[in-house]
């Protein structure tokens, strides 16, 4: 009750507080750079990811959607500018005193007067110097001090020299990854085309592209990618003709034009062609269909790429001059099963197309077309010569993207080096007949005096008249 | 047959950690130091048997056990298990916590078997070091993260004077710091991994996955965490009840998806 009573009274000084801080700039940049003001940021966040994004997200919403919403929405990206600012200030803030600790030497502190400043420190008087034998340096060693030092009546011992480093590079990383943001919302190229087998792809002729993603703050694709590339062959491997794939491969010949080269781009392993990122992203039927008129005459030929995989599944395409919409379902490998067709596997062995001719929404003709076979309907007659595979390319040239792995790799690396190689001291020095010991870790205080107590102890015994 | 062997040295490893479970409740409840090594015999023997069933599946199955939701319990169980062991090693007063640890353990590896055991071949996407490093880096981060939370619990114990163990709060606290350390890094790395994995399956480094949106959450709760341990000495019991309710996100997004079917491309659970 008492602390309800109070609440004014706290929300009033916060305010107070707060109202200072803005009037001051050297407050305010001091605030802003604060470890109080991190934390702030951080729960802010935190909690937008949880309550704006997630319910959305276990809602189903398309990932695109989530994605607008976290970088475009104002009530996220002044979150970021925080977050950034605060990272910025504690950067320029820590800097100096990260660079100091940097240039220590690691210089063997001799004097005792010194060392009784550190935080263990410890005597072994009336003791037998001699028997300050080389394994105490291996013991030092085996506690995780990498540089041991002995100079007769000085034993120093550290690691983490260059743990400063790991914070000025975790930091940094912050701004390598805006950074490559920044350069991709102006620069990135993302475009999805659909190729046939046999067929060449022109990246700069646009209509090669069954779709290109708007992009960056123009809401514009970045420069189109100059690649050319000739599609040889599409390799699906399925497990037990289940839909779910070993393998997928595609090999392509380039450039298009003299097929000077070739590789085959697997679905995990893709091509960087020119700087350009080339990956197989799926696969599908294209059947190849010729249409004739009544008088014989040619109303249509080519491959036409359907989304008729997996087996059974149905798509359709219309022609201009023809009355019918044509529906397609393919049966790869197929099989009569008690006056069923069905078919036995995935791959393209024996194939038969099942196609229905629809107009105002009823089926007018049904028929199974082997490859080769006529379908005739008033006259028209309709085949499917051939059918070969297609493969979906995703195309995406991102010069940001390299930055942003260069900033994760400087958090990961910043973090190994701060937290894994942290600093640690260790002297020992011998002077009057009496054996000085110090040493202080720079985290885990409390757990240090257990090592510093045993490195202590083994000492003693070694040393002890 | 191996599907046999596996599932047969899986049921023993289940035995042998349910009695190792029992002796830790027994130390504690009879106040007896002679029930500790039998503990810890028993779950080490529990976790060499469950060694040899993944290793068997791993055979089997020509990669390692780290794909779909039957082997990724497998896996938590173990690693629990496994991080448990080198505290009774390396931490003998922090005992007591196996009580809490071989528990979640066991009930981690029965879980899995309400999914798919069958031995399924990795599809072309999941067929690359990035993915093992990935899901390997992501164990590590969870042991670490389960330990921490486990210490977190002690923490709070030993503040409220529940529990005796032959450590102060501040000892158990940097311990739990330790271990913050390892899973943040070993987090981190994972993110980065599945990132430039991500990018060469789809040429995006970051698609707001619902999957990739728990780990962000998290990754930033846990840098939260770390700020408030390594900056504010006086908010360590805030930090510890923070260390305790952010693994939540952690079962939600590894083991918790795969029941709500919402649409991820981190759901490794075929319906063959």
């Amino acid at each position: 009750m008492s602390r309800i009573i109070k609440l004014p009274e706290k929300l009033k000084e916060i305010w107070k507080r707060v109202f200072q801080t803005l009037r001051s700039p050297a407050k305010m940049y001091r605030f802003l750079g604060s470890r109080g003001f991190s934390i702030f940021t951080m729960s802010i966040l935190s909690a937008l990811f949880a309550v704006w994004l997630l319910p959305f997200q276990l809602y189903g919403v398309p990932s695109q959607v989530v994605q607008n919403i976290a970088s475009k929405e104002w009530l996220f990206r002044i979150p970021y500018l925080l977050f950034f600012i605060n990272a910025l200030i504690c950067l320029i803030q820590s800097l100096p005193v990260n660079i100091r600790k940097i240039s220590w030497t690691g210089k063997a502190v001799i004097e005792p007067e010194l060392l009784k400043k550190y935080p263990y420190y410890y005597t072994i008087e009336n003791c037998d110097i001699s028997k300050l034998s080389p394994k105490i340096r291996c013991f030092l060693r085996l506690k995780g001090y990498f540089r041991v030092k002995n100079s007769g009546s000085v034993i120093s011992a550290h690691r983490g020299k260059f743990s400063p480093i790991g914070n000025i590079l975790l930091h940094a990383s912050f701004f390598f990854i805006p950074l490559g943001i920044l350069i991709s919302a102006y620069t990135l190229f993302d475009g999805y085309a659909v190729v046939t087998e046999g067929q060449s792809f022109y990246s700069k002729d646009l209509s090669s592209y069954a779709r290109i993603a708007p992009q960056g703050v123009k809401n514009k694709p970045g420069r189109i990618p100059d690649i050319s590339f000739r599609l040889d062959n599409i390799k699906p491997v399925f497990w037990q003709d289940k839909l779910l794939f070993t393998d997928l491969s595609a090999d392509v010949a380039y450039p298009a034009k003299e097929a000077s080269s070739y590789k085959t781009i697997r679905l995990n392993a893709p091509m960087i062609y020119k700087g350009t990122f080339l990956a197989i992203r799926g696969f599908g039927y294209s059947p190849y269909f010729r249409l004739k008129n009544k008088e014989g005459k040619v109303m249509g030929e080519s491959f036409v790429t359907l989304r008729v995989f997996p087996p059974g599944a149905e798509d359709s395409f219309s022609l201009q001059d023809f009355p019918y919409r044509i529906e397609v379902s393919v049966f790869p490998d197929y099989i009569k099963k008690k006056g069923k067709i069905e078919s036995k596997s995935l791959n393209l062995n024996n194939p038969i197309y099942l196609i229905k001719l629809v107009k105002d929404k009823k089926v007018v003709h049904r028929q199974y077309l082997l490859p080769g076979n006529i379908l005739e309907h008033e006259g028209f007659t309709l085949m499917f010569p051939e059918i070969r595979y297609y493969g979906e390319f995703a195309v995406v040239k991102d010069t940001g993207v390299w930055v942003i792995f260069g900033g994760l790799l400087a958090a990961s690396l910043g973090l190994v080096i701060k937290f894994v190689f942290y600093r640690k001291e260790f002297y020992l020095v011998v002077a009057d007949d009496t054996i000085h010991i110090a040493g202080k870790s720079e985290y885990f205080r409390n757990l240090y005096r257990r090592e510093f107590d045993s490195l202590v102890r083994y000492i003693r015994q070694k040393v002890t008249k | 047959m191996m599907v046999q062997i596996q599932f047969t040295l899986f049921v023993a490893a289940v035995v042998f950690y349910v009695l190792a479970w029992a002796a830790s409740l027994a130390r504690i409840i009879f106040k007896k130091e002679f029930f500790s090594p039998i503990a810890y015999t028993l779950a080490l023997v529990g976790l060499l048997i469950h060694t040899g069933s993944l290793i068997i599946r791993s055979i089997a199955i020509n990669h390692l056990p780290l794909f779909g939701t039957y082997e990724n319990s497998q896996v938590a169980g173990w690693v629990i298990v496994f991080f448990t062991l080198i505290i009774y090693r390396r931490y003998p007063h922090l005992r007591k916590l196996s009580v809490v640890t071989f528990l979640w353990s066991v009930l981690l590896v029965l879980w899995s078997l309400k999914f798919n055991r069958h031995l399924i071949p990795l599809t072309i996407s999941e067929q690359s070091l990035w993915v093992d490093f990935h899901v390997l880096f992501a164990w590590m981060a969870f042991g670490s993260f389960f330990t921490a939370w486990a210490l977190a619990l002690f923490y709070l114990m030993k503040k409220s004077n529940q529990i005796g163990i032959g450590l102060e709060p501040e000892e158990i606290s940097e311990l739990q710091l330790k271990f913050l350390f390892f899973g943040f890094i070993t987090y981190t790395i994972m993110i980065a991994l599945g990132s430039v994995y991500e990018y060469l399956l789809f040429g995006k480094w970051w698609q707001w996955d619902i999957v990739e949106t728990i780990s962000l959450i998290l990754w930033i709760l846990y840098g939260l965490i770390l700020h408030l341990k390594l900056f504010y000495k006086n908010k360590d019991k805030l930090a510890a009840w923070l260390t305790i309710f952010t693994p939540l996100g952690l079962f939600i997004s590894y083991l918790g998806l795969t029941s709500l079917k919402v649409l991820t491309f981190h759901n490794f659970d075929l319906g063959f």
